[in-house]
């Protein structure tokens, strides 16, 4: 026995120990971390070892033989899979700013707020028994050390005031961090010391016992076995009542429940500072819990041997044998082992607690209730609701304790605890796996959950606690209805109440889950969500991709500019050069760490799922369901509706660049044109300009030239000018024509009359040839509607050209003039027997310039070449048609095809 | 001092008369032609020391002329001096390229005529 006065100092001062080794650990945490390595991470994650493993396994074996084990095999079992899943989870928190498991479930099913509250108000209804129970085993332990009855009012306040200490400390140590994602340094130094302390002190009592009190482990089971007590220990089936089955579904639920119970959550997820000490730290805590529990079977045993003739509960064997012993040293290393296990369990779950709360209920309602409080106040406030949740916590749980502290063995209540805890499994593994699952299958799942763990486990448990007075609800079910019995729901009877209260509540929970999932469709922010904690990825670390198909970075390239511009596209692209000295350029094959890159760049923009497939689609990877099309067209709405008008504005822009293209080569075909035309008109000013230039010169500088030269030179000089003249009329003309701005002035004349009127404008020129004109138009009175002056020409152009080109090898040069009439046409018909035409030249004497060259046309005046081009137009505009009949040597005959009037 | 001959192939008459009147007036001894076909028949009789042709005739156009002139031996010493009424680049490369030794774009002077011509036969 231990005096009351001796212990309580104890107790301060290994609290200011620990108080001591927070702030130490906190004022480190800015220089270099104590906490920093894989070594503290898996120490801090042995809170899962509470004053319940430390008092109460050694308890279990006793009175149940060696199910205890199973709390323990579901964490080997998740040992492996440490590096997948906790990861996961870590990335998870750390993107998405988590704060408690609560949380996690909340913001990976559309950021409910609904959810938030409901899992908050469960997971406080699982844990403060939980909590209660730790308070207890510290109450029960202290008692048993200053050996005093129950009634001492010192003793008596015991769990209140460790409430109230750790209160204080989570306040002063927990909350120090108001951003979520930082961890609390001092405390997680305080957790890993109080683990090893605890394991300390529980492998010297295992020591103490085994080797000191009884002579080594075989003296323990030796004489076990001889007093037959080690038969029901040892026996698997025996060990629990529902056999095989209870193993089964204990190492299930501790699987669950080693992430799920909210301080696990926290030190796993929150409370981590490095990812990469997941990977060595499952060794350490795999360690740590072979070590934990090699001491709990002998001690039982032994405690069985020892204690066989007193009723002392078995849970407190650890603490019995020193005390009976009279080793009041080891005594309070083992009430301060489990004082430190019990206590590493409150703070980190009071502070997990305290945050669902304040987050999820209290600063909410602040929120929505902001008018109340001025601007200033708010952030007081804030901090307020946080601390103040935290004695909230552990008050309740001390109110606990002293309400139904007595009903259950710690072990009961822990795995009450569990169960209820268990209820989170499917929403939470099932939304880190699978896409489908939505808010509806996740709500609906946990309340039927929380409903069959109230009626199969908690409700029972009141009962047994005789705060509630029907016991024949337990043994015939409520109005006798013996298949609702609550420890054999549906006639299932053999199960001890916490295989059948899990079984039940899981699987209901698991069916709801699925089929409210599976039939319900989920909104846009869900499926968002779904994706960003399904697909999370350590951003320097490839993404799993279905398929990967070569993508050139022109194809990514064009796609992102579409949503975010070329210039942040390139900003972005040139930035990935720096960072990671890699230059993407047109035709490069991508690889797929770029790819990723840019995706969740996209991402920023358009949002992970809109990016995700908009990526998808270009790496032609799983086609896309029917939701996730749905959510891209909300999503996207926005994007697809720009970029359509932005295609059909480049499309409006390819047809205009198109017409500025025809009309461009248009345009520079007649440039062309005029260039010739230009080119070829300056050559043929050239020629007479030269000739008159030189005869003037001549005529100028040589007074003594004879008179009959000077007469020649002269006259050239007065047909070359001519030529020129003739030059500049007929290109005017030319111009005027093709531009159609020639002056039309159309009248009825009879074709006799301007046939007249242009042979007498040419007898002059052809008397002085000695060129005969006959005409033979008959038609005389017919009319046609023509402009006099323009038809005139035509004719007299005609003429001009017969006469110039008559043929002096033949004695008689004539033109005749000849008529032929039908319907609707008159053709006047000119016919010379000059030098003719080659049949090749006949459609080319129509053209601009072209003036065909004749053996026996060598000193003929050359005319400007534009002559017939002209005639054509003109007849051409009078309805007619001017056509060209010849043969070389013998004859030409012009035809004009004109309409006459009746 | 010996009258050069200087042969003028032209088909624009104006031109020939023009050119030859300057030509027979400083005492050269002039032939005309007014197609490329006579002008080669007149050249091999009369080996004239320099021919004065025009690009653009019918038949034989002038650089047809200038590449049979520079294959007969007989007329090796022949100068060639091009009269085109075109004066671009193009043209001129093309009128060395076919033999010509000088050209003379229209329309020019009577002195420019006469020193272009009295610079080839000098030297």
């Amino acid at each position: 026995m231990i005096s009351l006065w001796l212990i309580i100092p104890i107790c301060i001062v290994y609290l200011a120990l620990l108080f001591g080794i927070a702030y130490y650990g906190d004022k480190r945490s800015t220089k270099k971390s104590l906490i920093n390595n894989h070594f503290v991470y898996a120490l801090s994650l042995t809170t899962y070892f509470t004053a319940w493993s430390f008092y109460g396994n050694v308890g279990k074996v006793a009175t149940s033989g060696i199910s205890f084990i199973t709390t323990y095999i579901g964490p080997v079992i998740l040992a492996p899979l440490w590096v997948i899943l906790f990861k996961k989870i870590i990335r998870v928190c750390k993107r998405e700013k988590i704060s408690s498991i609560s949380d996690f479930i909340a913001t990976r099913y559309g950021k409910d707020k609904f959810l938030g509250n409901l899992i908050t108000i469960m997971v406080f209804i699982f844990i403060i028994p939980y909590i209660s129970i730790q308070l207890k085993a510290i109450s029960t332990s202290f008692h048993i050390l200053i050996d005093s009855p129950v009634q001492n009012s010192v003793s008596n306040k015991i769990p209140l005031f460790v409430a109230i200490i750790m209160s204080l400390f989570v306040i002063l140590f927990g909350t120090r961090n108001t951003r979520s994602e930082q961890v609390n340094e001092g405390m997680v130094s305080v957790i890993a010391f109080e683990a090893i302390f605890k394991l300390i002190a529980f492998i010297i009592v295992g020591v103490y016992v085994t080797y000191f009190i009884f002579n080594g482990f075989g003296d323990v089971f030796s004489k076990a076995t001889a007093k037959d007590i080690l038969g029901p220990v040892a026996n698997i089936q025996d060990s629990l009542e529902g056999g095989y089955w209870d193993w089964f579904s204990l190492i299930i639920l501790s699987f669950f429940v080693f992430m799920l119970l909210p301080r696990q959550f926290h030190l796993i997820a929150l409370e981590n500072k490095n990812e990469e000490h997941v990977d060595k730290a499952s060794w350490v805590f795999l360690l740590y819990l072979l070590a934990m529990t090699l001491f709990v079977v002998p001690i039982a045993i032994a405690g069985k041997l020892y204690f066989f003739d007193t009723s002392f509960s078995a849970d407190s064997y650890v603490l019995r044998f020193p005390i009976d012993r009279g080793n009041n040293l080891l005594a309070t290393l083992v009430f301060l082992g489990g004082f430190s296990a019990a206590t590493g369990m409150i703070i980190v779950e009071t502070i997990a607690i305290s945050k669902m709360l304040s987050d999820n209920i209290f600063i909410p309602f602040i929120l929505n209730h902001l008018k109340t409080f001025s601007t200033s106040k708010i952030q007081k406030v804030i901090s307020f609701c946080k601390r103040i949740s935290i004695p909230i916590v552990l008050l309740s749980a001390y109110t606990y304790t002293e309400i139904i502290g007595e009903g259950s063995t710690l072990v009961e209540t822990g795995l009450i605890s569990f169960v209820g805890i268990a209820q989170l499994a499917p929403s939470f593994f099932g939304g880190l796996f699978w896409k489908k699952a939505n808010k509806t299958g996740t709500i609906s799942g946990i309340i039927v959950g929380f409903f069959i763990w109230s009626y199969t486990l908690l409700f029972p448990a009141f009962i047994q606690s005789g705060l509630i007075d029907s016991l024949s609800i337990l043994s015939n079910g409520p109005f006798s209805i013996s298949l609702l019995k609550p420890y054999a729901l549906l006639g299932l009877e053999d199960l001890n109440p916490i295989s059948h209260g899990f079984f039940w509540s899981i699987t209901l929970n698991i069916f709801f889950y699925i089929i409210g999932s599976v039939f319900t469709i989920p909104k846009g922010i869900e499926i968002q969500q779904a994706n960003k904690f399904i697909d999370i990825k350590d951003p320097n670390e490839y993404r799993f991709r279905n398929r990967y198909q070569k993508v050139y970075f022109y194809q990514l390239y064009e796609l992102i500019i579409k949503f975010i511009g070329s210039k942040n596209t390139n900003m972005y692209v040139d930035q990935y050069d720096k960072k990671y000295q890699k230059k993407y350029r047109n035709n490069d094959i991508l690889e797929i760490h770029f790819v990723d890159y840019m995706e969740n760049i996209l991402s920023d923009y358009i949002g992970n799922i809109s990016a995700r497939i908009a990526i998808s689609k270009l790496l032609n990877e799983e086609p896309l369901s029917r939701k996730e099309l749905i959510e891209i067209l909300e999503e996207t709405k926005d994007a697809i509706t720009h970029s359509k008008a932005l295609t059909v504005k480049s499309d409006e822009l390819k047809r205009i660049q198109k017409t500025l293209l025809e009309s461009n080569e248009k345009l520079k075909e007649i440039d062309q044109i005029k260039d010739e035309f230009i080119l070829t008109i300056s050559h043929e000013l050239r020629t007479p300009i030269t000739s008159i230039r030189l005869l003037s010169e001549m005529l100028y500088h040589e007074p003594a030239l004879y008179e009959d030269q000077k007469h020649v030179f002269l006259k050239t000089i007065i047909q070359e000018s001519e030529r020129l003249s003739d030059l500049i009329d007929d290109t005017l003309l030319q111009e005027k024509l093709e531009l159609g701005q020639l002056n039309w002035e159309f009248e009825d004349y009879f074709v006799h009359e301007i046939i007249s009127n242009a042979v007498n404008a040419v007898s002059p020129i052809s008397k002085d040839t000695g060129i005969v004109i006959r005409n033979h138009f008959s038609h005389n009175n017919t009319l046609i509607h023509a402009d006099k002056t323009h038809l005139e020409r035509v004719l007299i152009n005609i003429f001009i050209n017969a006469i110039k080109f008559y043929d002096p090898e033949k004695d008689t040069h004539k033109i005749e003039i000849s008529s032929i009439i039908d319907s609707h046409t008159i053709t006047i018909c000119i016919e010379d027997n000059g030098i003719g035409i080659a049949k090749e030249d006949h459609e080319k004497i129509f053209n601009t310039f072209v003036q065909i060259q004749h053996e026996k046309q060598k000193n003929k005046p050359k005319g400007s070449g534009l002559g017939l081009s002209i005639a054509k137009k003109i007849v051409a505009h009078h309805k007619g048609i001017l056509s060209v009949e010849s043969e070389i040597n013998v004859y030409t005959k012009f035809l004009i095809t004109l309409p006459f009037k009746n | 001092m010996i009258h050069k001959k200087i042969l003028i192939v032209d088909d624009e008459k104006s031109i020939v008369l023009a050119i030859d009147s300057i030509l027979s007036a400083r005492g050269y001894n002039t032939q005309k032609a007014y197609d490329g076909k006579k002008g080669l028949e007149i050249a091999k009789e009369f080996k004239p020391d320099l021919i004065l042709l025009d690009v653009m005739m019918p038949f034989i156009d002038g650089f047809e002329f200038s590449s049979l002139i520079r294959n007969d031996k007989a007329l090796e010493d022949t100068k060639i001096i091009f009269i085109t009424a075109k004066g671009e680049i193009n043209d001129k490369k093309d009128g060395y390229s076919k033999g010509g030794d000088d050209y003379i774009v229209k329309p020019f002077s009577t002195e420019k005529l006469l020193s272009r011509i009295n610079f080839l036969l000098d030297a």
